[in-house]
């Protein structure tokens, strides 16, 4: 095998771990575009940080196979001549961020290439525009919305003009919009020569890059399970969740102004927007941690609402999942935590500390840890679908509607269309408040609504016919 | 401008950019201030001349309101003290303790008010401070605000779910004290796991190369040789006053 | 096949990249905490709870002597530029390093274990009260008289005490509970 990037029967497994990545052989030449898919946990980031050489440089375990970027072998090659020939973005676009400023940002690695300032100068601005970044060149880029910080990321990696580009799931924090800029960037730079190698589920966005190759990872088998019946028993709904004139500031910056809402128990609502519109904050306020104006109510008193966070992190701390999803709970139901177990594919990690599960799978330890607590009024979800792939966002549509089922409501906010058009009802919120309200059909029709805020209807959505779902079985 | 996190909360020291010291090299402006540091051991007489001077200084550089906001803060501490001394020793005691106190508070004004960390960094590098420290340095200036919107989100997820709750007064703080590893765990753990994305990201945009050729450099003008030069200036006079 | 490859960003180096940056985002942690998470309690040097829980951490993290003292150094950096304490630049950035310098020795000379509950709180406690240290220095610096400058600080100082012995046992159990957690095996796959 030839070609600017070459990888023979590499695998890889971590020194914790069983699992790493399975013997996989891949070459690419020059401008060819590659997606690597699979589900969550078969080793897609792996792979991306084996093609650039962070492994072996940077993680103990052990590495099995050779892989070739730009004729030089990552084992032997110091990294920082390796990431000349094979540039990495990586998946959270905040956490890449190294600089004060943009400007500064993608400095950073020319500076390293020991270019003269002269050179380093042309490059600055040649990315800056290229990528539509030069209005916000002083500013800091912890302050740019998620689709700014990946294209500042990717501005800061091609500037360096590598001839391979690796991008792990880069699309998985983007609203629809911003996921589709990147793909056209992307596009842009395969036809200019680059090898772009993307590993990603959302695979659906990627189908408009010419000359796609896609390489299909398996992943983990999960024992096929039938979940046993649902303990959350089929009930009447209760009263209508009242969201009267909520308005939010933080930092002196409004955030939500004069929203209303009103919520009927036994539905499933999708809030999409913009990133940084204030999905997040309208879920806080409903949950009763952010201040704000306007009221919020149930049949006239406080609502009762458990949220799952974005950030599994930010709850895990246990030393196993089953200490993880008992903690605190009072009088905890045998039934219902080995429903959850089941039901959200955990029974395997009963025992495992929660740091050391998948993304996708500790966020469902997160959510089986409010579930466990009986919220009285539903759910609330941030970014449910973020590091989950395919199998487990139907998992979680099934289960959300085995809530609303037993009259509970559920509130999920969430960039990922195909997703969220699985509700009963989407609202789209702009930065004046809802602009469309109703049947995601209905919904995905008001077209000067989604244009008004910037928004693209992927033109592969498809609105799933309504399943009637058993109600309180999974 | 260093600002904390999106809560609305807030310490922050904003760059005074009107002042002329903005456009000073960091090297100077840490030379003036290691100097008035060192003004605390001169004779009473001397160190009044020397705070006239830097008054002076300072008005020029139109930082006396945030050298004046330092001192303000001690100003119980100073009343007290100068108090005492007089009472108990002598006026000359009093006011020299309370010249050095104000002095020693507010020498570093002038480097923090107009200095970025960025020219920090810099300066860093000048002295040869390894290039790994000073980077870690400035990453670190990066993240104080998103570090402190992770407190705050973690505080928040703990308490939804009831794993924490504020602790009142001393007995409900040694109750809680396990609570707080219900912050303290997940706080640790984010903070590492930051710490490696950006390892990782340097990494992957050459960091270590020994070929690193830095993109701003400092430059002295002729505003730092005549400061440094009026600082030799007064030194020599101060030393050879009798 | 290769288990660890010879290689710039880890060889020959006392702290790694990724230790050097660690340590200064907990540095960072430090200032953040020490602003943004107050007790009710309204005693002085409380702060120190948290403070002294990230020192001992960062120690039993990076298990190397000099961990806690680049925690103090770049935490007194930091709160320099933000303005933090009554008494200067200067008192900040040494009582901020002289903390990290002084948990630093004590667990130096006491073996370096800062999950032991003991170790870690006497390291702590010695740490916070570096602090009282370096104001004591500024009173002698600036020739206010000893005695009424330690009077004056006493309070101070029972405070630094309690609240640095309360860190150091928070920041070990925090260690035994990060170490429960699968966090020491998470970090053991990284250089």
């Amino acid at each position: 095998m030839n070609g600017i990037l070459r990888a023979e029967q590499l695998a890889y497994r971590y020194p914790q771990n069983e699992y790493g990545l399975q013997p996989i052989s891949l070459a690419a030449e020059p401008g060819e575009a590659l997606l690597i898919a699979g589900p969550s946990g078969c080793g897609k980031s792996t792979l991306a940080r084996c093609l650039t050489g962070l492994i072996p440089h940077l993680y103990h375990g052990t590495l099995r196979g050779s892989v070739w970027v730009g004729g030089l072998r990552t084992e032997a090659a110091p990294l920082w001549q390796l990431s000349e020939r094979a540039g990495l973005v990586f998946q959270n676009p905040s956490a890449q961020m190294l600089a004060e400023s943009v400007e500064n940002e993608v400095i950073f690695g020319l500076e390293n290439l020991g270019l003269t300032r002269q050179t380093i100068k042309q490059r600055l601005e040649e990315a800056l525009a290229h990528f539509g970044l030069q209005g916000l060149r002083q500013r800091s880029p912890q302050t740019l919305s998620g689709g700014e910080q990946q294209k500042l990321a990717l501005a800061a990696i091609t500037a360096r003009r590598p001839p391979v580009l690796i991008l792990d799931e880069p699309l998985s924090m983007l609203d629809g919009t911003a996921a589709a800029d990147l793909v056209e960037h992307l596009a842009k730079l395969t036809a200019s020569g680059t090898t772009v190698v993307t590993c990603e589920h959302r695979e659906e966005f990627l189908c408009d890059v010419p000359g796609l190759r896609t390489i299909r990872l398996e992943g983990r088998t999960q024992p096929e399970t039938s979940p046993p019946p649902s303990p959350f028993r089929a009930g009447s709904p209760g009263g209508s969740l009242e969201v009267k004139g909520l308005s939010v500031s933080l930092g002196g910056r409004p955030i939500l102004h004069d929203l209303h809402l009103s919520v009927e128990g036994g539905e499933v609502v999708a809030v999409v927007g913009r990133n940084g519109v204030g999905k997040t904050t309208l879920l806080r306020a409903l949950a009763g941690l952010q201040q704000h104006g306007g009221t919020i109510n149930i049949d006239g008193r406080d609502p009762d609402l458990g949220l799952v966070f974005q950030n599994a992190d930010l709850q895990l701390f246990n030393a196993s999942v089953r200490d993880e999803i008992l903690y605190k709970v009072a009088a905890p139901d045998p039934e219902l935590y080995g429903w959850l177990l089941q039901a959200l594919g955990l029974a395997a990690y009963e025992e495992v500390p929660p740091l050391l599960l998948s993304e996708g799978e500790k966020k469902r330890v997160a959510l089986a840890t409010v579930l466990m607590r009986r919220p009285r009024d539903g759910l609330l979800l941030d970014e449910p679908s973020l590091g989950q792939d395919a199998a487990h966002k139907s998992l979680l549509i099934r289960l959300a509607r085995s809530l609303a089922g037993a009259g509970q409501r559920v509130i999920l906010t969430t960039h990922d269309l195909p997703l969220a058009v699985q509700a009963d009802r989407l609202l789209l919120l702009g930065p004046e408040g809802f602009v469309a309200d109703g049947p995601p059909a209905q919904v995905l029709e008001a077209h000067a609504a989604w244009a008004d805020l910037g928004l693209r209807v992927p033109h592969w959505l498809e609105v799933p016919e309504r399943v009637v779902e058993e109600r309180g079985g999974l | 401008m260093i600002r904390l996190g999106t809560s609305g909360r807030s310490r922050q020291l904003a760059l005074v950019e009107r002042s002329p010291l903005r456009h000073a090299d960091p090297r100077t402006k840490l030379a003036l201030s290691m100097c008035a540091s060192l003004a605390v051991m001169l004779s009473l007489e001397k160190l009044v001349a020397f705070m006239g001077l830097y008054v002076l200084l300072l008005f020029w550089a139109r930082l006396l309101p945030e050298a004046a906001r330092q001192v303000w803060r001690l100003k119980w501490v100073l009343l007290v003290l100068f108090v005492v001394d007089w009472i108990f020793v002598s006026l000359d005691l009093a006011v020299i303790i309370v010249l050095r106190l104000s002095l020693l508070a507010g020498a570093f004004a002038l480097f923090f008010a107009t200095t970025t960390p960025a020219e920090l960094r810099l300066a860093l590098e000048w002295m040869r401070v390894p290039y790994r420290y000073a980077f870690s340095l400035s990453v670190a200036f990066q993240s104080v605000g998103l570090l402190d919107d992770e407190w705050r989100a973690i505080r928040e997820a703990q308490q939804a779910r009831g794993a924490w709750t504020r602790p009142e007064g001393w007995r409900k703080l040694l109750e809680s004290l396990g609570d707080l590893i219900a912050l303290a765990v997940p706080a640790i753990v984010m903070t590492t796991k930051r710490a490696w994305a950006m390892t990782e990201a340097a990494y992957a945009r050459g960091f270590d190369s020994p070929h690193r050729r830095p993109y701003a450099q400092l430059s002295m003008g002729r505003l730092d040789w005549n400061l440094l030069a009026a600082t030799l200036a007064v030194a020599v006079a101060l030393l050879l006053w009798r | 096949m290769t288990d660890q490859p010879e290689t710039a960003a880890t060889t020959r180096r006392y702290f790694s990249t990724f230790q050097l940056i660690l340590l200064a985002l907990f540095a960072a942690l430090v200032v953040v905490a020490k602003i943004a998470l107050r007790l009710p309690l309204q005693l002085p040097g409380h702060s120190g709870i948290f403070w002294m829980t990230i020192v001992v951490v960062a120690a039993g993290v990076v298990h190397k002597p000099g961990a806690a003292s680049l925690v103090g150094l770049t935490s007194g950096i930091i709160a320099g530029f933000l303005g933090l304490g009554d008494f200067g630049a200067l008192n900040t950035f040494l009582s901020y390093t002289a903390v990290g310098v002084g948990a630093d020795l004590t667990l130096w000379l006491l073996g370096g274990n800062a999950e032991n509950l003991m170790i870690a709180t006497l390291a702590a406690t010695f740490g916070h009260m570096m602090k009282f240290l370096v104001k004591w220095g500024f009173g002698i610096v600036t020739g206010a008289p000893v005695g009424f400058v330690a009077l004056g600080l006493l309070r101070a100082l029972l405070g630094y005490v309690i609240f640095g012995a309360l860190g150091g046992l928070l920041g070990a159990l925090t260690l035994k509970a990060l170490r429960r957690a699968g966090f020491f095996q998470y970090l053991a796959e990284k250089r």
